[in-house]
């Protein structure tokens, strides 16, 4: 675990060397805006897109909602075909997945 | 073949969608297999099937935020999150997130985001490299010294906790499910850190946040993974907000992912039951090796080569824990009838 | 479970306000060969190169970009991409992409 830990203060410490690499390559900075070209999508793809033009704190709103309720949805309806199947995962309740 | 390729309204890239699936899959797989440590994979390889870095990036760190909401929903139940520990480190993740989501947006602004964070994480996935093969490593080893009576068993990592408790800090704080009293600027240095990695690399942070739990912090193993999987949903949730308000996430990305993921976590956690030996540490090296090269051939423009390299590695890690479990519940059918059988005669 | 379902409520709700409050009207997207900027670059005129997708008649269109999100600076020759909404009239952009020096494949 020690070494875990090492091993990530290294990744850090190499990122934070990185600048002067980086910038050695770089170009002149400029933001890159993102127009999603909505003009032959349809349905809920359309929406999105839209929404991505014109309002970016709704779309990132929606973003945040849409993905949890999707990520505890689908979490709820595996675990109710698992239970249909037997598979009991209480037994393996105390492991971690992430 | 276009029925293979699925629109990216955002992005506007035409995406091969069972590598997709395939990604989103094995992610839940091997994350509901190995505890953690699955998102890794998700950066490069969308990447290589052909998302802009930035909305890799962007993608791999919301479908983190959606699948996290399970996990700790369950952990929660069993009371080993500290709440305060919890949100005290909130403020550094979410600083750490933004720092992170920040460094990409400035490399996406001079043209250098590509190169820059494939290389780190070809560094990064080296690093995990190492440290699985020398785990196995050191496993083999104590397993021959087994017979020996001197031996004392694996050892122990180096506690740092004591000795950082001490640094006064104010404030200073107690934290009770933890039971630890330490000064705040503790907890929120690590979880600055590990922010900025995660929001950097589109990971959870998981795999350096929570060693750091035990060993800095000094918080028990099962509050270090309670309250590690709350931060892992709480960056995940902040990074998927920041990257959407940047415009740098493509979501019809992440609900495919996420529907794999759902089904490849279950499996992955079933087949824990099952699993034995440290074997299986070396086909999670391998995949962790084979990732890192396809992420090479990538930088170098061989992405065809790369393709089949990532998703070749993480259907073989994927049919090797799939295997496991039917083989697993098999025998176990085996024995059940066997017992009822036996029972009745 | 209960905390679950109370968090798939709390969520959908949620998700209900954000739907109602996105009252805002509807943008389209136009895309072309940019043929002029004019005012000081406050006004961007684009060919009607792909009539059959864009949403506005004629051979050119001319968008007001004084209000918009710009990303690399658009030249005469670039092809284009506006977000806009049609204001009193006025097409008024919320956001210009430039697709011929962006390409965020090679990214």
């Amino acid at each position: 675990m020690v070494r875990k830990l090492a091993v990530g203060s290294l990744v850090t410490a190499l990122l934070s060397l990185l600048p002067a690499w980086v910038w050695a390559g770089g170009g002149a900075a400029t933001e890159l805006v993102v127009v999603a070209d909505t003009r032959a999508l349809s349905g809920f793809n359309f929406y999105l897109a839209t929404l991505y033009n014109q309002d970016m704190w709704i779309f990132a709103t929606w973003a945040v909602v849409i993905t949890s309720a999707l990520g505890v949805s689908l979490g709820l309806l595996m675990d109710l075909i698992m239970s249909h199947v037997g598979l009991d995962l209480g037994k393996s309740a105390g492991h971690v997945e992430h | 073949m276009d029925w293979l390729y699925m629109h990216m309204p955002i992005a506007g890239v035409d995406i091969f969608w069972p590598g997709l699936v395939l990604i989103g899959y094995s992610v839940g797989v091997i994350g509901g297999f190995f505890g953690m440590g699955g998102a890794w994979m998700v950066t490069p390889g969308l990447n290589i099937l052909g998302f802009p870095m930035a909305f890799a990036i962007g993608t791999d760190i919301a479908h983190i935020a959606g699948k996290s909401m399970i996990s700790t929903m369950r952990h929660s139940k069993f009371g080993n999150v500290d709440y305060r520990l919890g949100f005290i480190m909130l403020i550094g993740t979410m600083a750490g997130i933004e720092l992170g989501a920040q460094i990409v947006m400035a490399l996406e602004r001079i043209g250098r985001i590509g190169p820059v964070v494939r290389w780190v994480y070809v560094v990064f996935l080296a690093l995990i490299a190492f440290m699985v093969f020398f785990d196995y490593y050191k496993a083999v080893k104590n397993r021959n010294k087994s017979d020996d009576p001197s031996h004392t068993g694996a050892t122990g990592g180096v506690n740092w906790a004591p000795a950082l408790h001490k640094i006064n800090i104010p404030p200073m704080m107690h934290f009770r499910v933890a039971n630890i009293t330490c000064s705040i600027w503790l907890p929120i240095a690590v979880s600055f850190i590990t922010g900025v990695l995660a929001g950097f690399l589109g990971i959870g942070g998981g795999l350096l946040r929570m060693p750091a739990l035990i060993y800095f912090i000094g918080a028990p193993t099962h509050v270090a993974v309670g309250t590690d999987l709350f931060e892992v949903m709480i960056s995940g949730l902040y990074g998927a907000f920041t990257y959407s308000l940047k415009g740098r996430i493509e979501l019809v990305a992440v609900f495919v992912m996420l529907c794999g993921a759902a089904i490849g976590a279950q499996i992955g956690t079933v087949a824990t039951k099952y699993a034995q030996g440290y074997g299986i540490r070396v086909v999670f090296g391998s995949a962790v090796v084979a990732c890192m090269v396809s992420i090479i051939l990538k930088q170098y423009g061989i992405t065809a080569a790369a393709t089949v390299i990532i998703l070749g590695a993480i259907t073989v890690i994927c049919i090797y824990i799939m295997a496991i479990m039917f083989r697993g519940a098999a025998n176990e059918l085996r024995e059940k009838k066997a017992a009822s059988t036996g029972a009745k005669a | 479970m209960k905390k679950i379902l109370l968090l798939g409520i709390l969520l959908a709700a949620l998700a209900l306000c954000t739907g109602c409050l996105n009252k805002a009207e509807e943008s389209h997207v136009y895309q072309g060969d940019c043929l002029a900027i004019q005012d000081g670059g406050k006004t961007l005129v684009l060919a009607n190169s792909q009539p059959k997708l864009n949403p506005l008649k004629g051979d050119k269109a001319v968008f007001d970009i004084s209000k918009a999100k710009v990303g690399l600076a658009p030249e005469v020759g670039n092809v284009i991409r506006v977000a806009f909404m049609v204001e009193k009239g006025k097409n008024v952009a919320i956001k210009v992409m430039n697709v011929s020096k962006q390409d965020l494949r090679k990214k």
